[in-house]
């Protein structure tokens, strides 16, 4: 048995070696694992206790079902499912004949959900039979390649498929499940699955996550984060999102650690499962943080396993209270985005900071000057960026290398090709423009200021302007134009979206059908919070050459003179924003 | 009282008003009769205008085409051609209003949008018959893909522009990438309904129409038509509606009654050929579902030649093209099943082709669909 510190460097090693092309693979590390800690418990879902063992013959049904089915490396399955071990069964399965996994986001709806399915060009699904009834709802709007199976997991229920569906346990249960052939064929350097992200501007893209980077920042967690052996991790974020894919799943297998999962996060379950399953490691998103604060304090707070909090975009002041509270070893803040260009870990955990330009000897970005209205980064007379110096807040831009690959958005050159500035500081370089403001501190630790771009994040999830206002567009009626922004709610991490909107003369709104809409096109974190009424648009694009007006306006009635229109998470609908519900947020009496 | 007393007529309006409902109890309830007489007055001369700007690119016959530039976001692959209706009403159905607007949803999704506005006939275009509306469409087709170098467009056909969208695609499937049908009666025998009921009189009860306007087809007799089919509901109820509205002051319904019912009243003539085709063809004998049943310049049309993608649209309520009437063209064409999407829609006939409701949720689904055809 390694100590924590020949842990940590194994970990230091394995993140160098994979600067170049190396034999692993998510399904190599599995098949290590069910040999090596057979019966160390992988995935403890409620009642049931799942091993390495287990885990990787439960993957290898997976594979030979789907290699029975003619599937092979680079072929590419859908996967929409909540936290429940079979979706990592599925990714992992899938991974060892090659296949990518595409890994839908179920918050978002309609439209924008069948164009994630169609970029991806599946040639089968596995849906949850949660989503079941989603799937249908768009199913003449997604177009699959062939065989274009659609298997259902139905969580050891037999609901009566609609037709076109197969029950995926039905299928499982006639294949083996000895591991295949083909896992040595896949290395570091191929595709594991395809994540989902608004990125910093535009509509929703595909990022092919490499096994590599999925190893790595597994390793990261392992060599950094304390995550090691002994971990016992409370996982509730959703498995497509970056941190709880790449951080959570990642660092499991790269450390051989336990999952508690959980298909969501609830509060009120939180230190029942904490002490229940002795947990001693959280990955969290900042509000999550939050929720747990705000939970009426209790003479034993402190009394708990819990040892280490890892977090992403928590609110400074909350983090040595938070800490203090519960006892808590490490809180350590992240910084990463699902594109995953540079990690940024605050491992020494120096307060306010997210993270410092160099992470384990290796270089990963650079804070450099910009014009904060357009986001242009300035040169120098020469041509190259200018660094910032301590004090001074400029875009984070990371160095995309052979550990550092940006692999860019899928099918979209152009999108991929403005992430991505060349010669930057020499003739040769290329960085990841993160569209990020950071303040650079001594010792090249660095803090998050704000987002530029049209994407901002709320409850912990990025929010593509572009995206809501297209879906406001298309409520049609009254609407004339939009533009979509994040706004500062006092007393909240991130940015809630504001919309500012013209109406075609003579028109009213119809909230009640709005509402309607709003709700069932947008998932809860991308509805706009408020609207904001603009009488005097003279033409289209208007709105949108107002936006850095109306952005450093806020959300002040009295800044803003428009009329503003508030959405009450009491009355779930739009109400006229007014001077007595802003003080209310003031006070803290309204809860988001 | 002295009228000079007073700066403005209406101040001096207002007092009579005043003064009025104050000694004679009845007078409130005869300004509101005037009102009532007012809206329906300004009906009587209904007008026809579009909502979206555009310019008439090609003019030949009774074909204007017009070009709707979309100006916010022009991005998609191919641009779109709407035939709207022949049913004696104006082209300007796609286009209906600003907050209504068919060419809005398909502006919103990137497209570029073309629309044939066809023109009230006159005795020089009596004798045009379903030939010449093919070869015009076709004309506009091919106008779209010298101006924009794309080979094949997008055709969208509302009611009776949607069989001509579907007789146009099988005679020309190298044009067309992708065929939308919109409330579209093809198979006219698939479901009962009055207006093929009606079709069912002797070709002679036509005829004797046609021959009232000197060979051509009036439109009011044919909205007279569509009128009886829900009697009722045109000639009583809607004058009931008006009148809660006047009473209730309810400012927004009068306007858009007012709105709707100038766009309905609004008629044009077609030629008489054309319309005694159609009437002998598609409501009579059926044609469309019988392949090379009858023939256009010399040509079968045969719906199996049909190959590209197919949109069907349907109104659940629609009574003037039930359902299936509008479905059956998918046992027509030859496009593989896959291809062929079927959307039915909440409204009935009208409600489909420009609803509100219709529009943001069924017609977007249109586009999306319509984006995932090469």
């Amino acid at each position: 048995m390694k100590t924590v510190k020949q842990q940590e460097k194994y970990h230091l090693d394995c993140i160098k070696a994979l600067k170049k092309t190396q034999p692993w693979s998510l399904g190599s590390e599995l098949e290590k694992l069910a040999v090596e800690r057979g019966d160390h418990p992988a995935v403890i879902f409620y009642d049931r206790v799942i091993s390495y063992a287990e885990f990787n013959r439960q993957a290898n049904r997976y594979a030979a079902l789907f290699s029975g089915q003619g599937l092979k490396k680079g072929d590419v399955v859908a996967l929409m499912m909540a936290g429940r071990p079979e979706y990592l069964f599925a990714v992992a399965g899938l991974s060892k004949l090659g296949i990518i996994t595409a890994l839908l986001t179920p918050e978002v709806r309609g439209e924008v959900l069948a164009a994630s399915i169609n970029m991806a060009e599946a040639r089968a699904v596995i849906l949850g039979h949660e989503y079941l009834d989603l799937f249908q709802g768009i199913s003449e709007r997604i177009r699959m390649r062939k065989p274009a199976r659609k298997l259902v997991e139905c969580e050891s229920q037999c609901p009566e498929l609609p037709a076109g569906f197969e029950n995926l346990g039905d299928e499982l249960a006639q294949v083996g499940e000895e591991n295949p052939g083909t896992t040595a064929e896949v290395n570091s350097d191929d595709p594991l699955v395809y994540l989902y992200s608004a990125g910093s501007s535009g509509n929703r893209k595909a990022i092919p996550v490499l096994h590599k980077r999925f190893l790595a920042v597994g390793h990261k967690a392992g060599a950094f984060c304390h995550m090691n052996y002994d971990s016992i991790q409370y996982m509730s974020l959703p498995l497509h999102f970056n941190s709880g894919f790449n951080i959570c799943f990642g660092g499991m297998i790269a450390t051989g650690s336990t999952m508690v999962l959980r298909k969501r996060f609830s509060v009120h379950e939180f230190w029942d499962v904490i002490h229940r399953y002795k947990v001693n490691y959280f990955v969290a998103v900042g509000e999550m943080c939050r929720y747990i604060f705000n939970q009426v304090a209790r003479k034993d707070d402190r009394d708990n396993t819990l040892e280490t909090v890892i977090c992403n975009g928590i609110w400074g002041g909350m983090i040595d209270p938070f800490k203090q509270r519960f006892g808590l070893k490490h809180v350590i803040e992240i910084y990463g985005s699902t594109e995953g260009v540079g990690s940024f870990i605050n491992y020494q955990e120096i307060k306010d900071m997210c993270g410092n330009l160099t992470l384990g000897g290796i270089r990963q970005g650079e804070v450099v000057r910009c014009n904060f209205d357009t986001g242009e980064l300035l040169k120098d007379d020469n041509g190259y960026l200018i660094k910032c110096t301590p004090g001074h807040t400029g875009v984070l831009i990371c160095e995309i290398n052979e550990l550092n690959v940006f692999t860019g958005y899928l099918n979209d050159a152009e999108a991929t090709e403005a992430k991505i500035i060349r010669n930057a500081f020499k003739q040769g370089d290329q960085y990841y423009i993160t569209n990020d403001l950071m303040e650079l501190h001594e010792g090249d630790n660095v803090s998050f200021v704000d987002r530029l771009g049209d994407s901002y994040r709320w409850k912990g999830k990025t929010v593509s302007a572009h995206q809501v206002a297209d879906v406001l567009l298309k409520f049609f009626g009254p609407i004339d134009d939009v533009t979509v922004y994040g706004v500062k709610v006092p007393g909240m991490e991130g940015r809630a979206g504001m919309a500012a909107m013209t109406y075609i003369e003579g028109e009213k709104m119809d909230w009640k059908r709005f509402i309607q809409y709003v709700n069932d096109r947008m998932p809860e974190h991308a509805r706009p919070l408020f609207l904001r009424i603009v009488q005097d648009s003279e033409g289209v694009n208007l709105l949108d050459e107002l936006k850095n007006k109306y952005k450093k306006e806020g959300i002040s009635p009295l800044t803003v003179k428009d009329p503003m229109f508030f959405l009450d998470p009491v009355k779930e609908s739009y109400v006229p924003f007014t001077m007595e519900t802003y003080n209310a947020i003031l006070e803290n009496k309204i809860r988001f | 009282m002295n009228l000079s007393e007073f700066k403005t007529l209406d101040e001096y309006m207002e007092i009579t008003h005043s003064y009025m409902l104050k000694v004679n109890p009845f007078y409130g309830e005869f300004l509101k009769a005037m009102k009532y007489f007012d809206v329906l007055d300004a009906l009587q001369h209904p007008t026809a205008d579009w909502s979206t700007p555009n310019n008439v690119i090609y003019k030949n016959q009774t074909l204007w085409l017009r070009h709707f530039p979309n100006k916010r976001q022009n991005d998609a692959k191919r641009p779109v051609l709407i035939l709207p209706p022949q049913a004696g009403h104006h082209s300007n159905l796609a286009d209906y209003s600003a907050a209504q607007s068919l060419v809005r949803v398909f502006h919103r999704y990137g497209y570029d949008v073309y629309i044939t506005h066809w023109q009230s006939a006159t005795q020089e275009y009596k004798d045009l018959g379903m030939n010449d509306y093919i070869r015009l469409t076709d004309e506009a087709v091919d106008q779209i893909r010298e101006r924009t170098g794309v080979y094949k467009i997008h055709i969208v056909g509302q009611c009776q522009g949607g069989w001509q969208s579907a007789v146009y695609t099988s005679l020309h499937q190298d044009k067309i990438a992708t065929l939308v049908s919109a409330a579209a009666p093809i198979d006219v025998f698939a479901a009962p309904s009055q207006i093929v009921d009606n079709a069912q009189l002797p070709m002679e009860f036509f005829e004797f129409l046609v021959a009232q306007n000197n060979g051509l087809m009036n439109g009011k007799f044919m909205l007279q038509g569509f009128k009886s089919m829900q009697a009722e509901e045109h000639y009583v109820r809607k004058y009931f509606r008006l009148w809660d509205w006047i009473q209730n002051n309810d400012e927004d319904a009068i306007k858009r009654f007012s709105y709707f019912e100038n766009w309905y009243e609004y008629t044009q003539f077609l030629p008489g050929r054309f319309y005694l085709d159609i009437i002998k063809n598609i409501f009579k004998e059926n044609n469309l579902t019988k392949h090379g049943a009858f023939s256009l310049d010399g040509v079968p049309v045969d719906m199996a030649n049909i190959t590209c993608p197919v949109i069907i649209m349907a109104g659940k309520k629609d009574h003037i093209t039930p359902p299936p009437q509008a479905f059956a063209l998918k046992h027509l064409v030859s496009t593989p099943p896959e291809d062929v999407v079927e959307i039915l829609t909440d409204g009935g006939h009208i409600g489909t082709l420009m609803g509100t409701e219709a529009l943001r949720e069924d017609w977007t689904a249109v586009n999306e669909v319509l984006r995932l055809a090469i």
